[in-house]
């Protein structure tokens, strides 16, 4: 059975039901709509509306999803207090996300987000920690493009309490 | 109408505002992000006030941090990256390792105490008292599950702390289990091991458990304080204390090598005692169960001196 689901800029998805099941968001709406997979009518006379998504980056969840959707679900370790979360990028993801520009990844993370599809998510999160890792300070706001608000004082506090780890 | 210039502007403003996406993230996404990174990589993102203030305001657990000077060598050379070190205290600790004891590194303990909790943290450096007084006030805003403690130091600093308290009195509020290596033996004195052994007793504080080493007569003047006496050889103790030995107690090492061991239990304490001729092992262990105190009086094959009592 498939899903209809429609996108912030009025793109209409047709997807399997497994597929439209791996967002606990889209999940929610259908049982709210009270859709079920054994009930045909309720698939074709309902659509599922997601605001916060485009259609470009729908596809990029769409495609994520129909390459995952025979997954085991897995254990994830959380960071509810067990220290640094850690989530292994499987190749076909580093694949998949290799090429995306860092703009479309955080549309793409906000997508995961809200869509709660948690692998994606935590690709996306390891993928840009990585993107982080082992660069200075000046490098990563390069990096980002991210304009620096600081005073200069607020500068060297922040260079001060980072000094042993800086070259 | 906007001028053009005005609209130029705007575009780039705009082509701006796809290029540094991650500030369009909500904080929470970026504090996600945050929970990927280490200490090292998370202090370095703080690249502009609105990710400083996420940095700060995201607690985070650390598993295990190492911070650790080294001595006899200096950043500058260039060699340093490829010293080998001395062996790890933790395996896949984080690690600060530093060079010279300095303010910057306060601050950024300091730093780093504000929003972590951590499970295992080792700290070890070299002589230099007043940067250890400094050290041992941060620890204090820690909150800490197993303190690894080697600090050289070859004085007693009793009243490091800024508040009235001995700083293993503070330290007991902060941590669960601590360990102080033999470098920090100097570090107590039997005023301030009365101190904490009163203070765990009633249970109400974090720490549960405590290895120090600790100069034998401090030791001995200790025991004497909580009603614990050692004369020609033998103990003599209240009768609410029980204590149970190794079997060469009396005889110093056995056979083994190994040195002897008297456990001295008082209520839901547990006073260990590895006697050697200068510097002891003293060990204060706080049981939260029956079931805990029975193992520890019973499941070790050890021989109850109880008759001893006069």
């Amino acid at each position: 059975p498939n899903v209809k689901l429609v996108t912030s800029d009025n793109e209409e998805f047709v997807v399997d039901f497994r597929i439209a099941k791996m967002s606990v968001t889209v999940s929610r709406l259908m049982e709210a709509m009270n859709m079920s997979e054994t009930d045909d009518a309720s698939l074709l006379s309902n659509s599922i509306p997601l605001p916060n998504v485009t259609k470009a980056v729908m596809a990029r969840v769409i495609e994520w999803c129909e390459k995952h959707k025979n997954d085991e679900p897995k254990e994830e370790k959380e960071n509810d207090k067990r220290g640094r979360t850690t989530h292994v990028v499987s190749d076909w993801d580093k694949e998949f996300l290799k090429n995306d520009e860092f703009g479309r990844l955080c549309q793409l993370m906000g997508a995961a987000n809200y869509l709660e599809i948690k692998g994606l998510f935590n690709d996306i999160s390891q993928t840009i920690a990585n993107m982080i890792h082992g660069k200075k300070s000046d490098e990563i706001a390069e990096m980002f493009n991210i304009h620096c608000d600081l005073t200069e004082a607020e500068k060297k506090e922040i260079r001060k309490k980072t000094a042993w780890c800086e070259d | 109408l906007m001028s053009n210039s005005a609209v130029n502007d705007l575009i780039e403003y705009m082509k701006k505002m796809e290029q540094f996406p991650i500030l369009s993230l909500p904080n929470e996404l970026i504090e996600h992000v945050f929970s990927f990174l280490s200490i090292e990589d998370r202090l370095k993102t703080r690249v502009n006030n609105r990710l400083n203030q996420i940095e700060l305001e995201s607690k985070y657990f650390v598993h295990s941090l190492e911070i650790r000077e080294l001595y006899g060598i200096s950043k500058l050379e260039p060699l340093s990256k490829k010293i080998e070190l001395p062996e790890d205290t933790y395996r896949d600790a984080q690690k600060i390792i530093f060079y010279k004891s300095n303010s910057y590194l306060s601050d950024c303990i300091k730093r780093i105490a504000q929003n972590t909790s951590i499970g295992q943290l080792s700290i070890r450096l070299n002589p230099n008292v007043s940067f250890h007084c400094k050290i041992y006030n941060l620890l204090k805003k820690f909150d800490i599950d197993h303190l690894f403690f080697d600090i050289k130091c070859y004085c007693v600093m009793e009243n490091i702390s800024e508040d009235d308290n001995s700083f293993v009195v503070e330290l007991a509020r902060v941590c669960k289990q601590i360990t102080m290596s033999h470098n920090s033996c100097f570090l107590h004195t039997d005023e301030n091991l009365l101190e904490l052994y009163s203070t765990m007793k009633d249970g109400s504080m974090k720490l549960r458990s405590i290895s120090m080493k600790v100069s034998t007569d401090v030791c001995f003047a200790f025991l004497s304080l909580i009603g614990i006496e050692f004369i020609d050889g033998s103990f003599y103790y209240d009768k609410d204390i029980h204590a149970f030995a190794t079997e060469h107690w009396e005889n110093g090492e056995d056979e083994a090598g190994d040195s002897p061991v008297v456990h001295f239990f008082n209520g839901n304490m547990e006073i260990c005692f590895v006697k050697s001729r200068f510097c002891s092992v003293l060990k204060l262990h706080y049981h939260e169960t029956g079931e805990s105190l029975d193992r520890a009086k019973h499941g070790r094959n050890l021989i109850c001196m109880d008759s001893d009592v006069e």
